[in-house]
């Protein structure tokens, strides 16, 4: 009986979902037929003198330099111009100030603003910009990454005339190059004194105006930022018409999108460069000295127990380090092993040459022999803190944890997000959890060498690897109001002695791969690139 | 109307503990500063912009501010970029529920179209079928089917839009791809219910009243198995919603899991608190709805089981 009535289910049923099903197939194939001419992007991006960008993040942030975070710079360059640029080899060149001078005490540097400059609104740029600019860097209300060195060194600023800035120091100083560049954390960048106070910080934050090539257009937070060509620039009008930045987070999406001609230029892993080896429109281009990839120890200073507090032991573990292995395997030749942290090929004291730490697993274990590792130790375990603010950073993290394995180091890597990081390690002295973990960091190349070495002394620093070292602490300073000369001679001593503690391990120095689709005619991928408004330096096809 | 108001009741004091746990939770996952200041920011620079924030103050004030503003309908303003929680939610949040809609659509569709198919075709090829095309949807991970959809259909034929979402057609690949991740579990779960159904005392009496076959299915049998479907369809709709992360990544949506994954990354306390109590009521009074049509549809719930014996 059942049976028969199964049978009957079945011989009446199947035309309803089959119909439906139709149905909604046609719906789907019409939709797709009827926009798959210009599916891809809406008309007014397609523009051809349109520049589109894929980027990891379009963040939720002010477009006001003394607010926006300091990640996100970027995203707001394209409206704003520094006071000075910075060239290819480092060296500072004009800027929205046509000469600058730093007086021979050191205690007063002056700046010579160049005709003609017109913000977004109109205006003209004057001194009283500059003025009220660094004063509102300096002043409570302000997230300046640079705040605290601006505020410590500036004790006034006159403006005798309407081109001239003349800033007096409470000290000798000669980091206001770098400060007033395009080169720092944004602290170089003019905002005009009049609109500002016109709107309103809250306003000003939403309709940013500038001197910079770009204006902005629109922006969606998570989605993308458009910005529109200033055609008054001082320097001439950009060569397209727009920019747009679409946030497109996964590296898979953005390859798709490189390979169905939606954007132009995008940041793309080592891993993934080969799948364009092939590609007619698509190249990718290497930018070299990205950033400093180093393995720092944290409260080495601390009696903790762990192992890691020896200096030997820390000898070690930057001897058990194959770089070159690094290089190759995980970064496929896009890095370069590095034998210092914190300077590069354009900073002064890098070229004394100093000389990679060799992969010596002999080495690495006489040292721990030396030391009497594990047994001496209460902890031997290194723990190695892996927060993954880069794409490489977990297979960095597992290779060098490899190589410290194979000489007999114990090692647990812990995942850790970046800003628990972040709290950890600029809690001083170090948690007890935390001190004595080994932790990557690789910051972006456009700190000053000042900014470099902040993380190892103690005077100004929350981070202090390296703590209770006079003689550090005093050339660290020194930088400050250093020359260039003297500086070279500066770095080389710090250098020696982060060496001798073996708080840092340097590790490489990653390079940048981008894809550049055929549209793009040309772009500055020198060094002097990522510094600024390098988008403005892009021309089209 | 006393089991409604005995849910509502409910549904408040969830609201409240929920309120408690996210400002507990928040606030102990981090320090906000970190992202808003540099390392080297000097102690006076914590401390106005700690001030500045109201972080400074003792924690039962913060509580109050917050559910006292929440009250009000200000759910206060972003640390990162200082504009209003709800103006931010409600830029992303309507992008979202959209394409959330369109893949419950979506998986009400082919959940019933599967379901009722593997039910009336029980251990024949299309059941089979089913089973392995359920399995199938349940095992591999969206994002990797997203990539290949992506490949596939934006790359290779160009039929659709990669990411973002600014024509309706952006929806589809998305929409399409949660919808059938959504109805392969779904389908089973019909199927299940449907098959129960068809052995039941009141579909065994329709037949024998002589009811025709589609009848009985339609009318009966599937009525009542799609009511569980349809009261699991709210909570997998809440799901859709905060669970959308991966998705959004995959197609670059700009939505409410990318917004949610960057205010917990930057430690944005107003802003991740005004997300969680937004899903919060989202999901408490879509449970409290699908609760009140449940009892609304079945007497056994509105009037207890004791009253029915």
């Amino acid at each position: 009986m059942k049976r028969t009535t199964n049978m009957k289910r079945v011989t009446k049923f199947p035309s309803v979902p089959v119909l439906v099903l139709s149905v909604l197939l046609v719906a789907l194939s019409g939709l797709a037929g009827c926009g798959s001419k210009d599916t891809p992007v809406s008309a007014g991006e397609e523009a051809a003198k349109t520049l589109r960008v894929g980027v990891i993040t379009v963040s939720d942030e002010p477009f006001d330099p003394a607010l926006v975070n300091l990640d996100y710079v970027e995203q707001i360059q394209p409206l704003y111009d520094s006071l000075l640029n910075v060239d290819e080899n480092g060296n500072y060149t004009p800027g929205l100030a046509e000469e600058w001078s730093l007086s021979e005490d050191r205690l007063t540097y002056t700046l010579k603003l160049r005709e003609g400059v017109k913000f977004h609104d109109g205006s003209v740029l004057t001194s009283e910009d500059v003025k009220f600019t660094l004063e509102y860097y300096i002043s409570d209300t302000s997230r300046q990454a640079d705040a605290v060195l601006l505020k410590r060194f500036i004790a006034s600023i006159d403006t005798p005339d309407a081109q001239t800035a003349v800033i007096h120091f409470t000290a000798p100083c000669t980091e206001f190059n770098y400060l007033l560049s395009e080169g720092s954390t944004g602290s170089g960048i003019i905002i005009p004194k009049a609109y500002f106070e016109k709107v309103g910080a809250e306003a000003f934050a939403q309709d940013p105006v500038g001197t910079g090539p770009f204006k902005l257009e629109s922006f969606a937070a998570g989605d993308k930022i458009v910005y529109a060509a200033n055609e008054d620039y001082w320097q001439g009008a950009p060569a397209y018409d727009k920019l747009i930045l679409r946030q497109i987070t996964d590296e898979s999406t953005r390859i798709a999108e490189l390979q169905a001609g939606n954007i132009d230029f995008a940041p793309i892993g080592a891993a993934n460069a080969s799948i364009f080896e092939n590609s007619e429109d698509i190249v990718i281009e290497t930018v070299d000295y990205s950033s400093s990839l180093a393995v720092f120890i944290s409260g080495g200073y601390q009696d903790t127990g762990k192992a890691t507090q020896n200096a030997g032991i820390r000898l070690a573990l930057s001897a058990a380090i194959d770089r070159d292995a690094l290089v190759d395997g995980i970064f496929e030749g896009q890095a370069k092993a590095a034998g210092a942290y914190g300077v590069f090929p354009f900073t002064p004291g890098y070229e004394t040459e100093r000389s990679v730490p060799a992969h010596d697993p002999e080495k690495a274990k006489a040292l721990l022999a030396e030391a009497n590792y594990p047994d001496a130790f209460e902890d031997p375990v290194v723990t190695l803190y892996d927060a993954p603010g880069r794409v490489y950073s977990t297979e960095v993290a597992q290779a060098i944890a490899g190589d410290w394995e194979s000489v007999g180091i114990q090692v647990e890597i812990v995942s850790i997000d970046p800003i628990t990081l972040g709290t950890e390690y600029t809690t001083n002295p170090a948690n007890e959890s935390f001190a004595g973990a080994a932790y990557l960091f690789d910051p972006p190349r456009k700190y000053s060498l000042h900014d470099a070495f902040g993380p190892f002394f103690p005077s100004n620093s929350y981070f202090g690897l390296i703590q209770g070292d006079d003689v550090l602490d005093k050339d660290v300073e020194a930088l400050l109001s250093q020359n260039d000369a003297e500086r070279a001679t500066t770095v080389v001593e710090i250098l020696d002695r982060i060496d001798a503690s073996g708080v840092s391990i340097p590790l490489v120095y990653p390079s940048t791969n981008y894809a550049v689709s055929s549209k793009v005619k040309s772009w500055d991928s020198t060094v002097a690139a990522h510094y600024g408004n390098w988008f403005y330096h892009f021309e089209l096809n | 109307m006393k089991y409604a108001v005995k849910k509502l009741v409910q549904s408040a004091v969830i609201l409240f503990f929920v309120s408690i746990v996210i400002f507990l939770a928040v606030r102990a996952s981090g320090d906000p500063l970190q992202s808003l200041l540099d390392p080297r920011a000097s102690d006076a620079q914590r401390a106005a912009l700690s001030a500045k924030l109201g972080l400074d103050k003792p924690l039962i004030v913060q509580y109050g501010i917050f559910v006292f503003d929440a009250l009000r309908g200000d759910l206060g303003n972003s640390h990162s970029s200082g504009r209003p929680v709800l103006e931010i939610i409600g830029e992303k949040l309507p992008g979202t529920v959209v394409l959330s809609i369109m893949a419950l659509l979506i998986a009400i569709l082919f959940t019933l179209l599967l379901g009722t198919l593997a039910a009336v075709k029980k251990n024949r090829a299309a059941d089979r079928i089913v089973a392995v095309l359920s399995a199938l949807g349940q095992s591999f991970p969206v994002f990797f089917v997203g990539i290949i959809a992506v490949q596939l259909l934006g790359v290779k034929l160009r039929i659709f839009p990669i990411s973002g979402a600014d024509t309706p057609l952006h929806y589809v690949l998305p929409g399409v791809l949660l919808g059938l991740c959504v109805s392969s579990s779904m389908a089973l779960v019909l199927r299940n219910n449907l098959l129960a159904e068809l052995e039941s005392d009141h579909v065994k009496f329709a037949r024998l009243r002589g009811l025709n076959e589609r009848s009985v299915l339609f009318r009966h049998a599937l009525r009542n198995s799609f009511s569980t479907v349809l009261s699991l369809s709210a909570f997998i709709f809440a799901n859709l919603i905060t669970g959308s992360i991966v998705i959004e990544s995959v197609f670059a949506w700009p939505g409410i899991g990318e917004l949610s994954y960057q205010a917990i990354m930057k430690r944005d306390f107003p802003l991740v608190q005004g997300i969680v109590l937004i899903f919060a009521i989202l999901i408490v009074s879509l449970s409290l709805l699908t609760d009140i049509l449940h009892a609304a549809l079945d007497p056994r719930i509105r009037l207890g089981k004791e009253e029915m014996q």
